[in-house]
C-alpha cells in the first residue's frame, strides 16, 4: 500500500527544472513594481503577470537566469532584484548587520566579564541588602541550599 | 560624564542617524530611472486602425512617448496637456502614445470623446512597456532625435517640463 502511495506521490510530482519551476524561481527573485513588496512570481498584478511571461519567453528562448535577471536590471536597475547586489553601495545592506550583531555580543561579554570580576572581588553585592541592612532571610535560605 | 563612551556611542549613532535623514529625501516607491541617456530600446506597436509604428519612425526629430491608460484618471488629467503640446509643437516634435494594460474597444470610445492629435498604439502584455522599464502610468519619455532617452518623468507632466526639455531641441518651437 504505501509502495502504491509513494508511486503515486512521485507521478503526480512536478518534473524537477521544470520550465515553470525555472521561471518561478527566477520570478521570486524579481520585485513587482506595483505591489514593490512582492516577488513577481507571487504579485496578482497585470505587469507582474506579463514579467512573468517575459521571463518564460526568454526561458524559451535559451537565456540563463544570469541573463534575464541581466535583462530586468538594465530596464528598471538594482532595485528590482529583492536581495540588493553584494557589491559597490549596497554591500553595506550586508555586512552591517552581522558587524552590529558581532559588536553586540562583544560588549555583552566584555559587561558580562566585568561584572564577574567585580563581584569576584565583592565590590558588586548579587543580593542588595534590606533596608534594615541584612541579607533577606529567605534568600539567604536558597543561598545556602545552592552552596550545599 | 564619561567621555569614551559617549564618543563610541555617537561614532555609530551619527552615521546611522544620517542615512536614515538621507533616506527621508527620496521617495522609497519611485523606481529609479536607469534608462536615461541611453538608446531607447527598439520596439514595433499597431495603432488601433492598424498603423505601424517604430522606433525607427520616431528619429530625425525629438519624440515624447507617453505610457497610459483609459482607467487611469492622472494619464486622463495629462491627456489634455499632452494634446495641447501636441498642436503647439506641430510636426517639430513627434508624440506617441502607448497604450499600457487596456483593451481596444475602451480606448475607442475614449479617444472619441476627447481631443486626439497624435498616434495611439496599443502595448500587448506590456511587452514595450517592460522593455522601457514602466513601473506604472502614467509614464512618459522624451528622446531626442537620435533616439536617445534623454528624461523619463514617473507621473503626470506638466508644461514647464515639457518646454525644459523639448525647446532647446526644437528651433524656435511652437
Amino acid at each position: 500500500m504505501s509502495l502504491w502511495l509513494l508511486l503515486a506521490v512521485l507521478v503526480n510530482s512536478p518534473a524537477p527544472n521544470s520550465l515553470d519551476d525555472q521561471a518561478f524561481a527566477i520570478g521570486r527573485e524579481l520585485r513587482c513594481p506595483v505591489c514593490q513588496g512582492m516577488p513577481i512570481a507571487e504579485s496578482p498584478s497585470t505587469m507582474a503577470q506579463d514579467m512573468m511571461k517575459r521571463v518564460r519567453d526568454m526561458l524559451v528562448a535559451g537565456k540563463n537566469e544570469e541573463q534575464i535577471r541581466g535583462y530586468f536590471v538594465e530596464r528598471y536597475g538594482d532595485w528590482v532584484v529583492l536581495d540588493p547586489p553584494k557589491e559597490g553601495y549596497t554591500l553595506w545592506v550586508w555586512m552591517l548587520p552581522p558587524a552590529l550583531l558581532l559588536l553586540a555580543v562583544g560588549l555583552g561579554l566584555r559587561t558580562m566579564r566585568r561584572l564577574r570580576s567585580a563581584r569576584a572581588l565583592g565590590v558588586v553585592s548579587p543580593t542588595p541588602p534590606t533596608s534594615t541592612g541584612t541579607v533577606d532571610p529567605y534568600l539567604q535560605a536558597i543561598r545556602d541550599e545552592v552552596h550545599r | 560624564m564619561n567621555w569614551k563612551k559617549a564618543f563610541f556611542a555617537a561614532l555609530l549613532v551619527v552615521p546611522l542617524v544620517v542615512i536614515l535623514a538621507l533616506g527621508f529625501k527620496t521617495d522609497p516607491h519611485a523606481v529609479p530611472s536607469v534608462l536615461e541617456g541611453r538608446p531607447a530600446p527598439e520596439f514595433q506597436l499597431m495603432t488601433l486602425d492598424g498603423k505601424a509604428w517604430s522606433l525607427a519612425s520616431l528619429h530625425g526629430k525629438p519624440a515624447v512617448l507617453n505610457f497610459w491608460a483609459t482607467w487611469c484618471y492622472p494619464c486622463q488629467a495629462e491627456h489634455a496637456l499632452l494634446q495641447e503640446a501636441a498642436q503647439y509643437y506641430g510636426d517639430k516634435v513627434q508624440f506617441l502614445g502607448v497604450v499600457y494594460q487596456d483593451r481596444g474597444e475602451e480606448v475607442a470610445r475614449y479617444l472619441t470623446r476627447h481631443a486626439n492629435h497624435y498616434p495611439q498604439v496599443m502595448d500587448p502584455n506590456s511587452v514595450t512597456a517592460i522593455d522601457f522599464g514602466v513601473a506604472g502610468v502614467p509614464e512618459s519619455f522624451i528622446l531626442n532625435p537620435n533616439g536617445q532617452i534623454i528624461h523619463k518623468e514617473a507621473g503626470v507632466l506638466n508644461g514647464a517640463l515639457l518646454r525644459k526639455f523639448l525647446d532647446p531641441m526644437v528651433k524656435g518651437g511652437g
